[in-house]
C-alpha cells in the first residue's frame, strides 16, 4: 500500500513532464559529440535548487539514463561516441550504419539500453536495502575505510596514470578541507573571504571542471562534424534481433550492474568487458566488429546497466559509483539529505521514490529513443561553434543562480582553467570531484574514530571490516604499481 | 640525470611549493583540542602526501621518455594558436561574468554569443554568414531570457 501510495505520488503530470524533459535533454546532450551525461547533469543541477526532491530527481535521473544512451546515436551515425560509454558501440553499430541499417542499429541500441537500465533498476530494488541493512552496523572506522577504498579504486581504475590520478584525488580532498571544519567548526583556508566559510561550493567546482573545462578543451579540438548521410528506417528492432541473443542480454546486464556497483569503475569500462565476454561466449566470434546485433547489445546493455549498479552503492553506502552519482549525492545534499544506510531507515519513502523514478526514466528513455531517433539524428550535426558559447552562457548563469553571488562565477572560472590545465596534462578531473565528495566523509569519520579510540590509530586495524577495507585500498593502489614494475622488468629482460 | 619532461618538472615543483605554503597557513590551526584531533590534522596529512607526489612527479620528469621529438617542433607552433584562443575565450567568459553580475544579461548575452561564435568560426571550413549568426545569437538569447528570467526566476536584471 505504501508503495502504491508512492507510485501515485510520482505519477503526476508535472513529475512525468519534468522526467520527459530530462530524458529529451539527456538524449540530446549524450548524442552530441563532446557533450557528456556528466556535463548535462552539471549544467542542470543549479536549477534543481528550487525544486522538491522528486521533481529534482525526475529531471536528473532522466538526464542520467538517457545521457548514457544518447551516445549510441552519434556512435552509430558519425562514428564518434557521444559519451565515452558508447565507444564500444561503434565497433558494430557503425558498420551496420554503413550497410544502410543505421535505423536498425539505433533500434537495437535503444532496446538494449532499456533492458540494461530496467534490469539494473530491479537489482537496485533487491540489493540496495540488503546492503544498507548490513552497512547500518558500520561505525566511523568502517566508513573511513569505505571512503578511502572508494577513493583509491576510483584513482586506480578511472585512468591509466596512477600518479596523476592520485594528485587529482588529493586535490579534491584538499579543496574539501576549505571552510569551517566538520567537527569543531574552525575556519580553514578562508583567507578572510566570507564566501569561503561554507567551503568551496561543490556544484560551482563541478560546473567549472566539467563544463567550462570541456569548453576550453573543445576550442583546442574544434573542427567540422561529419554530416549524417542517411534517413533512419527500421527503428523498431525485429523480434529475431531481440530473441536470438538471450545469453548476451543477460550476461551484459549482469556485467554492467556488477561493474556499476564497484565505486569508480563506471560505464566507461563495463561495455568493453561485456563486449569481450560476448565475444568469448559466442561461437562465431570472428563476426564481431562487422556490424552484428550482438556487439551493440553487449555494449549498450552494459553501459545502461551501470546506472542502476552505481545507484546501489550510492543509496545504500553513500559512496559514489561514478562521477555522475557523485553529482547525484551533491543533489541529495542540496535537499538536506545525506545518502547512506541511515537514509533507508529515516526516509524510506524518498529512497523508494528515487528507485521508482529510475524505472520511469528508463521507460521514457525507451519511448523517446524509438520515436525521437530521427529528430536526434539531425541534432548530432549541430556545430560545436554554436554549442560551446551556449554552454558558457548556461554555466555562468548556473553558477550565478546558486547563490546570486558573483564570487561563484569567478570560482567557476578558476575551476574551469584548472580543469583545462589538468586535461592538457593528462590528469583526470573525475577523482578531484570524487575527492571533494568523499573528503568530508573521510575526515569526519577519521576524526570521530580517533575520538572514540582516544587518539589511538590502531582502531582502524582492530575492527575486521575497516581492516579489510583499508587492506583492499592498499591492494588496489599497489596492484597497478606492482604489475607496472613486473612489466618493466620483462621489457628490460627482453631488451638485454 | 637529464631533464626529459619540463612540464612534469614544473608541475611537481609547483605542487611542492604550494604544499609548503598551505602547510605554513595550516600551522595556525589547532592540531589537538583536549585530546581530540584538531582541524589541522587532515589537511596536513593531505599536504604531506602532496609533497611526496610532487617529488614523484619531479622524479618522473627525469625518468620519462623525451617530451619533445625534433619532428614535433612544427606541430608545437601550430598548437600555440588554440592556446591563444583559449586565453581569449577565458577573457570573454570573465567579461560576460562581469556583465551578468552588473545586471546586463539581456544586452550582453547576444553580444557574447555573437563574438564567441565569430571567434570559433575561424577554425571551421564552412563558416556561417554574419547575418545568420546575428539572428542565431538574438534568438538563442531570447530563449535563454525566457528560460532563466521568466520560468526559473533567476534574478538577472
Amino acid at each position: 500500500l505504501v508503495f502504491l501510495d508512492l507510485l501515485f505520488q510520482l505519477l503526476t503530470p508535472s513529475i512525468l513532464f519534468i522526467c520527459l524533459v530530462g530524458v529529451i535533454v539527456g538524449t540530446i546532450l549524450g548524442a552530441l559529440p563532446g557533450l557528456t551525461a556528466t556535463m548535462g547533469i552539471t549544467l542542470i543541477i543549479p536549477f534543481t535548487y528550487n525544486l522538491a526532491i522528486f521533481p529534482s530527481f525526475a529531471l536528473l535521473l532522466g538526464v542520467y539514463v538517457s545521457g548514457i544512451y544518447g551516445g549510441s546515436i552519434s556512435a552509430t551515425l558519425i562514428r564518434t561516441p557521444g559519451t565515452p560509454s558508447s565507444a564500444a558501440t561503434i565497433l558494430d553499430a557503425y558498420p551496420m550504419a554503413q550497410r544502410g541499417e543505421a535505423g536498425r542499429a539505433i533500434g537495437i541500441a535503444t532496446i538494449a539500453s532499456l533492458f540494461g537500465g530496467l534490469f539494473s533498476a530491479i537489482c537496485l530494488v533487491l540489493i540496495a536495502p540488503i546492503l544498507s541493512r548490513y552497512a547500518l552496523r558500520f561505525g566511523p572506522p568502517e566508513f573511513f575505510g569505505l571512503a578511502v577504498f572508494g577513493l583509491t579504486i576510483i584513482i586506480t581504475v578511472s585512468e591509466k596514470n596512477l600518479l596523476k590520478g592520485s594528485i587529482s584525488g588529493l586535490l579534491g580532498l584538499f579543496f574539501a578541507s576549505f571552510g569551517v571544519d566538520p567537527i569543531l567548526g574552525y575556519p580553514r583556508f578562508t583567507f578572510e573571504t566570507p564566501e569561503l566559510l561554507s567551503g568551496i561550493n561543490f556544484v560551482v567546482a563541478l560546473i567549472g571542471l566539467f563544463a567550462i573545462g570541456e569548453v576550453l578543451i573543445g576550442i583546442d579540438r574544434l573542427g567540422d562534424i561529419p554530416s549524417v548521410g542517411q534517413k533512419l528506417s527500421g527503428l523498431f528492432a525485429s523480434l529475431r534481433d531481440l530473441l536470438q541473443n538471450n545469453l548476451c542480454w543477460l550476461s551484459s546486464a549482469i556485467i554492467g550492474t556488477f561493474v556499476g556497483v564497484l565505486p569508480g569503475v563506471g560505464s566507461t569500462i563495463a561495455p568493453w568487458i561485456s563486449y569481450d565476454m560476448a565475444k568469448r561466449l559466442d561461437r562465431g566470434r570472428s563476426s564481431f566488429g562487422t556490424g552484428i546485433p550482438k556487439g551493440i547489445i553487449a555494449s549498450e546493455t552494459a553501459n545502461n546497466a551501470c546506472t542502476g549498479g552505481a545507484m546501489i552503492t550510492m543509496l545504500s553506502l553513500g559512496l559514489p559509483g561514478d562521477v555522475i552519482t557523485a553529482i547525484l549525492i551533491g543533489a541529495l545534499l542540496i535537499q538536506g539529505l545525506r545518502p547512506g544506510p541511515r537514509l533507508f531507515v529515516e526516509s524510506p519513502d524518498l529512497v523508494y521514490g528515487i528507485i521508482i523514478l529510475m524505472f520511469i526514466a528508463n521507460i521514457f528513455m525507451g519511448f523517446v529513443g524509438l520515436f525521437g531517433a530521427r529528430f536526434f539524428a539531425r541534432i548530432v550535426s549541430i556545430p560545436q561553434y554554436i554549442l560551446l558559447p551556449l554552454i558558457v552562457v548556461f554555466s555562468v548563469l548556473g553558477a550565478f543562480a546558486i547563490n546570486n553571488d558573483p564570487f561563484d562565477i569567478w570560482l567557476m572560472l578558476g575551476f574551469g582553467i584548472l580543469g583545462y590545465l589538468m586535461r592538457k596534462w593528462d590528469c583526470p578531473p573525475a577523482p578531484l570531484i570524487l575527492g571533494m565528495i568523499l573528503g568530508p566523509i573521510a575526515e569526519s569519520q577519521f576524526r570521530r574514530s580517533l575520538v572514540i579510540s582516544d587518539g589511538d590509530y590502531s582502531i582502524f586495524f582492530t575492527r575486521p571490516i575497516s581492516t579489510v577495507l583499508l587492506l583492499l585500498a592498499i591492494a588496489s593502489f599497489a596492484f597497478p604499481l606492482i604489475s607496472a614494475w613486473i612489466k618493466g622488468k620483462e621489457i628490460h629482460k627482453l631488451n638485454s | 640525470m637529464k631533464l626529459n619532461n619540463k612540464t612534469n618538472f614544473g608541475v611537481g615543483l609547483a605542487i611542492i611549493l604550494g604544499s609548503f605554503y598551505f602547510f605554513y597557513v595550516s600551522e595556525k590551526f589547532p592540531r589537538e583540542i583536549s585530546h581530540i584531533p584538531g582541524p589541522a590534522l587532515f589537511p596536513q596529512i593531505i599536504l604531506g602526501l602532496f609533497v611526496i607526489l610532487g617529488g614523484l612527479t619531479i622524479y618522473s620528469a627525469f625518468k620519462s621518455p623525451n617530451e619533445r621529438r625534433p619532428d614535433e617542433a612544427s606541430q608545437i607552433t601550430k598548437e600555440r594558436q588554440p592556446v591563444r584562443n583559449v586565453f581569449i575565450f577565458v577573457i570573454y567568459i570573465l567579461l560576460y561574468g562581469l556583465s551578468v553580475w552588473g545586471g546586463l544579461f539581456i544586452y550582453m548575452t547576444p553580444i557574447f554569443i555573437f563574438i564567441a561564435t565569430w571567434t570559433l568560426l575561424k577554425f571551421v571550413a564552412k563558416p556561417i554568414p554574419y547575418g545568420q549568426l546575428m539572428i542565431i545569437s538574438v534568438v538563442l538569447s531570447a530563449a535563454l531570457y525566457v528560460a532563466f528570467v521568466r520560468i526559473l526566476k533567476v534574478p538577472l536584471q
